[in-house]
């Protein structure tokens, strides 16, 4: 029994020592984040204590991580507010996430070890729900009323629409529409003038009378960039008829079996695969096809948008010289048009860990009411009312004037509506998201029907829904 | 009395502080985490609403899972990869070493440039063979070289997209098996042969009377780890096909991890983990039985 | 030199067969390294080019600027990839892990062959049951750990669990095990005690397989994938195949810089393997023979 007990106590002894070992070695990993955090890009090793030194003594340099690239904006951004706030002790430095699983896990991860982001962006409304119920976003509401920075003031009542039981855990910065991606040129070439209004049946002829050529040289009529995202489909085309939650009937039940809904695969999957206006999804996804790659080399007529904004300005890269012009999505039958597809996004949270939590409102009021133009040109239209209207057209246009029709933009993508397509349910997101993604891509593929597929969808999605 | 005994102390106390690192670090980050693992396993929780905020469901999550189609066709998938790598890889590597080692001039090169694959990154292996299955990519251009109209769209369709990743890891893992037995052949009993020889027996009985019970262990230790790591595949499905098209090449691991990290399901996804040892367990037990009867030496 | 003694018949009929069976498995080899040569090719050329039919494995022209791009060399790179960073980070995690894990390894490795201590013959053994656990099933308890501990977004959380394989300690061990204890008891009687006799006497001796050892360690951790993935979520503390994988995420569709990232990062590992291929084929093979 004796020599256990030593035994245990060297065992004791060597744990001790082992704890304070990563204890020791914690704070090289803690400086090395911090102290990299001065600049932008830098070697790794002893360069970051230096740069750490030159900044204004107590400055607080503040993480904020984002899924846009940082060239398309937000690095400017952050250059002015750091121009703006050198005496005020306040920096800040963006950091990029891809906007996918992976992406989104690593931001979380952050979040919840409570380590490297201050402020963050989140896209959808599932998710912010995800991270305000998850104490990964912090709400607003104390700071808001210490300031009397009232969301309504700047953002109009749908910003109540994006509280989470009743809080806010974020400011909506931006206001954006979605609609169709139109190569004029192609349009004006076939005498059509660029739609305002049409219907599925009519967006599908014009895709018809688009398409021409064969192999290498086929024109498509439009891109749905389906590899990207397959669920375009429900928050795009069928939220303009049922509305924000266009995935759900209830709480309770998915809508795949909506017929809206129903309509809209269909109308997508005689586009890729009957009518062939459409590159198939097999295609977009063995061959990697993008956006870039198919619209702005005038290999089809449309495309899904309007995010290729940023793209479009970038004619070095991706040299074209059409006009693109905007229509809003086709909705399934006249007059049915209930919703205008968009809304809030863009949400700008703040990490309830984040040591600077001051700093960090203070940088969230001046991107939203003030900061954004740099991103505007990257194609985001703000959704605060202190911006100036033509202010933000000349923005979205800039670098791109003869590229982009002014009317259409202006018409489709800027001028606010008043009858937003508002999403409050996220039951399952995730995993109804995930059930609707796989079916699609058998229907598609030809594995099986419309029918056959979205009664499946719609089985298995409510099996989860019920849990 | 009792200076033997402090004589023995001495001896364990030596021996205790020179494996002290192992076990701590065994006891640390393997088993503290599996007792965890096994706790959260019976519970409910949702990573997002914090450490500590769960309920405790029983084996509830063992039983869902039998009737979540998402874990049900992951496992299918995993069994169908690991019956075909296993017992392909391992085929053609004992063939390939036999011929090597027998009737090849070049041996080094020859074996270096099969064993390649296995010390590449395995996220550059499989980028690079997402693009060697593109319409534009060698393995298309091949496949209609000889012939075929419309080659299949490999990673695009669910008939072949757990066929090509299957492809790949067999190209990927037949130089380690190998080299393995490379190394069991040259300790091969060369009189026995000689005696063979004499007997007049040509080189096909010779290599399944005498070179496949000689290897038999070989053989038996490949295919368990094998198949152990064939039902661990995760990264080239991450990669290539993210467990699509539909739910085609969705293995269990991929699952695991989309429960856990996509959507933070930690108590369902630690169940399923379970299932997985489980089943390791029960194969390399089965194995082990298996091994008495065919392992010959 | 016994072909040489027979008759020229005997010779030809043997070398026949030979030459043949080179042919056929050399095809087979080549098949097997086309996936490289591909990247190679795929690497030096324009965009385009890339996706041309049929497939020009030399082109046309080589375009080294890909190379340039992923490297962010020269400023041509519309962004930086901070490639150097994570191979510095790659070969850091390796590297400490290679020198822990090897020490650890040849610590208890020893230990379990050569000291009589009690319950030595049961730790073993439980010791050695602890490789049936799927690291998987670790995952989840271990990120919830590292997020407790504070160790999310360090690299401790890959070189912590790192310092020790079981595996080496295995190989180690069974290293030991055939070397005979008159060495040892020789030194007893000189008076050198346990750590003496592991530093002057059995290390020495060991190096061969304790290098065998360090190359598996270092293309373990060089390769190593889920657990990066998991853990590391910050680019500063990216590995090369998270890096690549960001890589790809961010630059889908040029082909060219994408397999110049990744014969970028297969290029360390193919340098191990060239230098050290013997120990390396024998830390891989022992232990697995007669397993």
């Amino acid at each position: 029994m004796k020599h256990r007990k030593k035994a245990a106590a060297v065992m004791l002894a060597s744990v001790m020592a082992m704890s304070a070992l990563s204890g020791c070695s914690k704070a090289p990993g803690g400086t090395e984040t911090s102290a990299t955090a001065g600049a932008g890009t830098q070697s790794p090793g002893g360069e970051s204590q230096a740069v750490s030194q030159d900044a204004p003594k107590e400055a607080v340099t503040l993480r904020m991580w984002g899924g846009v690239p940082a060239e398309a904006g937000p690095q400017k951004v952050c250059d002015n507010f750091n121009e703006l706030y050198k005496d005020k002790g306040i920096q800040v430095e963006y950091e990029r996430f891809v906007n996918d699983d992976t992406g989104n896990l690593k931001l979380e991860t952050n979040l919840l070890s409570g380590t490297g982001v201050d402020l963050y962006m989140t896209y959808t409304t599932d998710v912010l729900v995800k991270r305000a119920s998850g104490n990964m976003a912090l709400d607003l509401s104390q700071l808001m009323e210490r300031d009397g920075f009232e969301l309504t003031n700047y953002f109009g009542s749908m910003a109540e629409a994006y509280y989470v039981d009743g809080k806010p855990y974020s400011i909506p910065t931006k206001l954006d529409k979605y609609g169709i991606v139109i190569n004029k040129d192609m349009f004006d070439a076939a005498g059509i003038p660029v739609p305002t209004e049409w219907t599925f049946e009519e967006f599908r002829e014009i895709a018809k009378t688009l398409t021409h050529g064969e192999g290498q040289d086929k024109v498509y009529g439009m891109f749905w960039n389906s590899q990207q995202d397959l669920t375009y489909l429900f928050q795009y085309l069928v939220a303009q008829t049922n509305g924000g939650d266009p995935m759900y009937l209830s709480e309770t039940e998915s809508s795949f079996q909506d017929p809206v809904v129903l309509k809209t695969v269909e109308l997508l999957n005689n586009m890729m695969n009957v009518d062939m206006t459409s590159p198939t999804h097999t295609d977009s996804m063995t061959q990697k096809l993008s956006q870039e790659g198919m619209f702005l080399t005038g290999k089809s007529a449309m495309t899904v948008g309007p995010w290729i904004v940023r793209s479009i300005k970038d004619t070095a890269t991706y040299p074209h010289d059409f006009t693109t012009a905007f229509a809003p999505y086709p909705v399934v039958e006249e007059g049915k048009r209930n919703y205008t597809q968009g809304g809030y996004g863009d949400h700008l949270c703040i990490n309830p860990k984040s040591e600077h939590v001051e700093e960090a409102w203070e940088f969230a009021k001046w991107y939203a009411t003030e900061g954004m133009l740099p991103v505007v040109e990257g194609g985001r239209v703000p959704a605060s009312n202190t911006y100036d209207a033509e202010e933000v057209t000349k923005a979205f246009l800039s670098g791109a004037e003869d590229h982009m029709d002014s009317e259409s933009t202006m018409a489709v993508l800027i001028a606010p509506a008043d009858n937003y397509a508002v999403p409050s349910i996220t039951n399952h997101a995730a995993e109804v998201k995930k059930v609707a993604v796989e079916e699609l891509e058998k229907i598609f593929i030809g594995q099986q029907t419309v029918e056959e597929g979205m009664a499946a969808a719609k089985e298995r999605a409510d099996e989860i829904l019920k849990q | 009395m009792k200076w033997k005994l402090s004589k023995q102390m001495k001896t364990d106390l030596v021996g205790y502080s020179f494996i002290l690192p192992n076990i701590l670090g065994v006891l640390l980050f393997t088993l503290f985490p599996m007792l965890f693992s096994l706790i959260i396993s019976f519970t409910d929780w949702d990573y997002t609403q914090g450490f500590g905020n769960w309920n405790v469901v029983g084996v509830e999550n063992f039983i869902r899972m039998w009737s979540d189609e998402w874990f049900t066709s992951s496992l299918i998938n995993t069994l169908i990869f690991a019956v075909t790598v296993v017992p392909l890889t391992v085929f053609f590597a004992l063939v390939l070493a036999v011929i090597i080692d027998k009737y090849c001039f070049a041996k080094l090169p020859i074996r270096l440039a099969f064993f390649m694959p296995y010390i590449s990154n395995v996220v550059a292996v499989a980028i690079v063979w997402v693009m060697m299955y593109s319409p534009w990519g060698p393995v298309t251009q091949l496949v209609q070289a000889f012939g075929v109209e419309n080659p299949p769209q490999w990673l695009g369709d669910p008939k072949w997209a757990l066929a090509a990743i299957i492809l790949m890891t067999i190209w990927s893992g037949v130089g380690y098996a190998n080299m393995i037995y490379t190394s069991a052949i040259q300790g091969l009993p060369r009189d026995v042969y000689e005696a063979a020889d004499i007997d007049g027996a040509n080189e096909i009985t010779k290599f399944f009377k005498l070179t496949v019970p000689f290897l038999s262990p070989t053989t038996f230790f490949l295919i368990i780890t094998t198949f152990v790591t064939s039902f661990q595949v995760f990264a080239p499905i991450q990669i290539m096909t993210r467990g699509g098209p539909g739910t085609s090449t969705n293995v269990l691991v991929y699952y695991i991890y989309t429960s856990a990290f996509t959507f933070y399901k930690m108590g369902y996804a630690s169940s399923m983990a379970w299932i997985l040892f489980i089943i390791l367990f029960v194969i390399t037990i089965i194995q082990w039985r298996g091994q008495k009867k065919w392992v010959s030496y | 030199m016994k072909i040489m003694k027979n008759c020229r018949k005997e010779v030809i009929q043997k070398l026949i067969p030979r030459i043949l069976f080179t042919i056929l498995i050399g095809a087979a080899a080549i098949s097997m390294v086309t996936p490289f040569l591909w990247m190679l090719s795929a690497s030096m050329k324009l965009p385009l080019d890339v996706m041309k039919l049929p497939i020009e494995w030399i082109p046309d022209y080589f375009y080294p600027d890909n190379y340039k791009k992923v490297w962010n060399i020269g400023g041509i790179a519309a962004r930086d990839y901070h490639f150097a960073l994570a191979y510095y980070n790659s070969i850091k995690i390796a590297v400490i892990n290679l020198a822990g894990s090897v020490l650890t390894s040849t610590l208890a490795g020893y230990a379990f062959a050569k000291i009589k201590f009690r319950g030595s013959n049961v730790l073993f053994l439980l010791y050695l049951a602890t490789m049936m656990i799927p690291s998987q099933i670790t995952l989840i308890p271990k990120f919830v750990m590292f997020n407790k501990m504070g160790l999310t977004g360090t690299h401790l959380t890959l070189i912590l669990p790192g310092l020790i394989t079981i595996t080496g300690t295995f190989l180690m061990r069974q290293y030991f095990m055939q070397i005979p204890d008159e060495l040892r008891e020789s030194a007893r009687v000189d008076g050198a005690n346990e750590y003496m006799i592991w530093a002057r006497i059995m290390v020495p001796i060991a190096k061969p397989s304790m290098a065998s050892l360090a190359m598996v360690v270092f293309l373990w951790n060089w390769n190593s994938y889920l657990e990066p993935l998991v853990f590391l979520s910050d680019w500063r503390l990216y590995t090369i195949p998270i890096a690549l994988t960001n890589f790809i995420e961010e630059s889908v569709t040029e082909y060219n810089l994408v397999m110049a990232a990744a014969a970028s990062a297969l290029i360390p590992a193919f340098l191990v393997f060239l230098f050290g291929q013997k120990f390396l084929v024998k830390g891989l093979v022992s232990g697995a023979v007669k397993g």
